[in-house]
């Protein structure tokens, strides 16, 4: 069918403003109009008497925010707890950052940080021996303090003790001299050197030492070392080797037990050959054992007599001092600050994560609206809208 | 006391109290019918509607806010809402009878309007949105704003789709005139 005419909207708009027609067009046009508002049904009475029994129920007096309202409002708040969290468990995960280990005393973090070492159970026994305590100094004096000696395990325990120390020395002759006064005093304390290496460039470099000391003369070589120059770091594992030995012990004394009862056994002369062979069998596979438990408990006693120690000497810079800890409006101000910036962070991360998807959703909403426009035009295409559409 | 009734700051100006439903519905059931009426060009049906439009919007008056839309803007937009939603479920209770039964072949009676019987012809033979927009532009009086917006289209949208159905309506009377 072809397309009428088309008066300009904004003539047409004039024209059902009341302006006068200049075309017979027109004046046809504002006739149709004036029949269409004159003459317009009104509403059956059987409608009418149906909408007035819609009566007012007595008003419930509740808060009823907009829709939209709400919905930002929601948005908004699980934003913000979200943020929180975030911000939260940022700043509580920041143990591993530097900027919050420097903002906080050395000396006050470090006993706290040592794990007790626990006693090994005398009366029973575990295979699994007491696992090493672990102290980890790293970093903790990385401003020229003198660290805590670390603790030691008890004297008279067989103990495999490891110890790790990091020493800074100003520039690269003083380290060299410290490496060679590092060895005399290892020699001095009844220890040898288990190697060595030493770099330097310059004013810079590193020598990483592996010392084994008596583990009787462990703290004296700790203290001595770490008077070398600024240490920066340490740690000490120690393995508590004595329940095994304690243990083995105790089966030792067992088997020799039998033994002997089996040797009273075999004297008594009242034995089949049979039994006899088996017993001594039994007597054999006892003493094997024995011997067994004796070379695990001669290595482990071996292995508690010195102690490893690895010294690393190196020239590096220190890190950056940490600000004095403010009080007053000034420390409460940076709180603020730092504060801000993690949950800044916090919400940056969220918008980089949620973006996609905010996106996609957006999209997807678009191409639902204009899909349902689709379908709201086609079916308004048609003069009877209910009629499904010729094929 | 008017001197001291001069002196006093004036109160200040209160949002007009909200009127109550059933003279809303007084005031705007013959326009949302009218609407209704011209879109579905079926009575019975256009009386259903327009009975579910005003449930449905006295259901949800308290949250009907005045800033955003006219009263009959709103109604309007419920209006056809429902509309929308009954052509749509009503095409596929017809495809889906039509899929397992023949066509009946019933004579199809011409709707009334309750215009002119060349008008009504003309009107029924245009297509539901081309009445729908004759409807709220020239039954109803609505502005071109207020008429795009129950709509959901843009102002020039609107307007030429005014302009085309206008010509469409005046093309076809003038040739059932001539016929």
């Amino acid at each position: 069918m072809p397309t009428p005419d088309l008066i300009a909207p904004d003539r047409l708009e004039e024209l059902l403003g009341g302006a006068l027609p200049e075309a017979e067009r027109e004046a046809r046009l504002q006739g149709i109009v004036r029949e269409l508002r004159a003459e317009a049904p009104p509403a059956p009475a059987a409608l009418r008497a149906r909408i007035r029994a819609l009566e007012e129920r007595p008003a419930r007096r509740r808060v009823v925010l907009p829709r939209r309202r709400t919905a930002l409002a929601f948005a908004v708040v699980l934003l913000l707890a979200v943020a929180g969290v975030g911000a939260g468990v940022a700043l509580k995960g920041g143990g591993g950052d530097p900027a919050t280990d420097n903002a906080a005393p050395a000396e006050a973090d470090l006993p706290q940080a040592a794990p007790v070492q626990e006693e090994p159970l005398e009366a029973e026994p575990s295979p699994l021996a007491p696992k090493a305590r672990t102290l980890s100094k790293e970093r903790a004096s990385a401003f020229g303090e003198t660290l805590d000696a670390p603790p030691f395990p008890p004297r008279g325990r067989a103990t495999d003790v490891e110890l790790w120390m990091e020493v800074r020395l100003p520039d690269a002759d003083e380290l060299s001299q410290a490496a060679r006064e590092a060895m005399a005093v290892t020699r001095e304390l009844g220890g040898w050197v288990a190697g060595s290496d030493i770099d330097t460039q310059g004013r810079e470099g590193t020598a990483e030492l592996a010392l084994r000391v008596p583990v009787g003369r462990v703290e004296d070589a700790v203290v001595r070392l770490s008077e070398l120059g600024t240490v920066t770091g340490q740690r000490v594992e120690a393995i508590d080797l004595q329940a095994g030995i304690d243990r083995r012990a105790t089966r030792i004394e067992r088997l020799e037990r039998a033994i002997r009862l089996l040797e009273l056994r075999l004297r008594s002369e009242t034995l089949t050959p049979e039994e006899e062979l088996r017993i001594k069998f039994r007597i054999e596979r006892h003493r094997n054992e024995i011997a067994d438990l004796r070379r695990a408990n001669l290595a482990d006693r071996r292995e508690a007599a010195t102690s490893e120690l690895a010294l690393v000497l190196h020239t590096r810079e220190p890190a950056a001092a940490p600000e004095k800890d403010e009080g007053g409006v000034a420390g409460a101000a940076r709180d603020a600050l730092e504060l801000l910036g993690a949950a800044g962070t916090v919400a940056l991360f969220l918008v980089i994560v949620l973006s996609p998807v905010v996106l996609l959703l957006v999209l997807l909403w678009l191409a639902l609206r204009a899909r349902s426009r689709r379908v709201e035009a086609r079916l308004l295409d048609r003069p009877d809208p209910a009629s499904p559409p010729s094929a | 006391m008017k001197a001291v009734n001069a002196l006093a700051p004036p109160l200040p100006r209160r949002a007009p109290l909200r009127r109550s439903f059933a003279a809303v519905a007084e005031e705007h059931l013959n326009d949302v019918h009218r609407y209704l009426l011209m879109l579905t060009a079926d009575h019975a049906l256009a009386e259903d509607l327009t009975a579910e439009t005003f449930e449905k919007a006295f259901r949800s008056w308290r949250r009907y806010d005045p800033r955003r839309s006219s009263e009959r803007t709103w109604l309007c937009r419920i209006g056809r809402n429902l509309a929308l939603d009954h052509f749509r479920s009503e095409a596929r209770r017809r495809r889906r009878e039509e899929r397992y039964a023949a066509e009946t072949g019933r004579e199809e009676t011409p709707p009334e309007l309750g215009f002119s019987p060349e008008l009504d012809a003309a009107l029924t033979r245009l297509s539901a949105g081309e009445r729908e927009v004759l409807a709220l532009r020239i039954v109803l009086d609505l502005d071109a704003d207020a008429a795009a917006g129950v709509l959901g289209i843009g102002r020039s949208a609107c307007s030429m789709r005014l302009a085309r159905a206008l010509g469409k309506l005046e093309e076809r009377m003038a040739a059932d005139a001539h016929a």
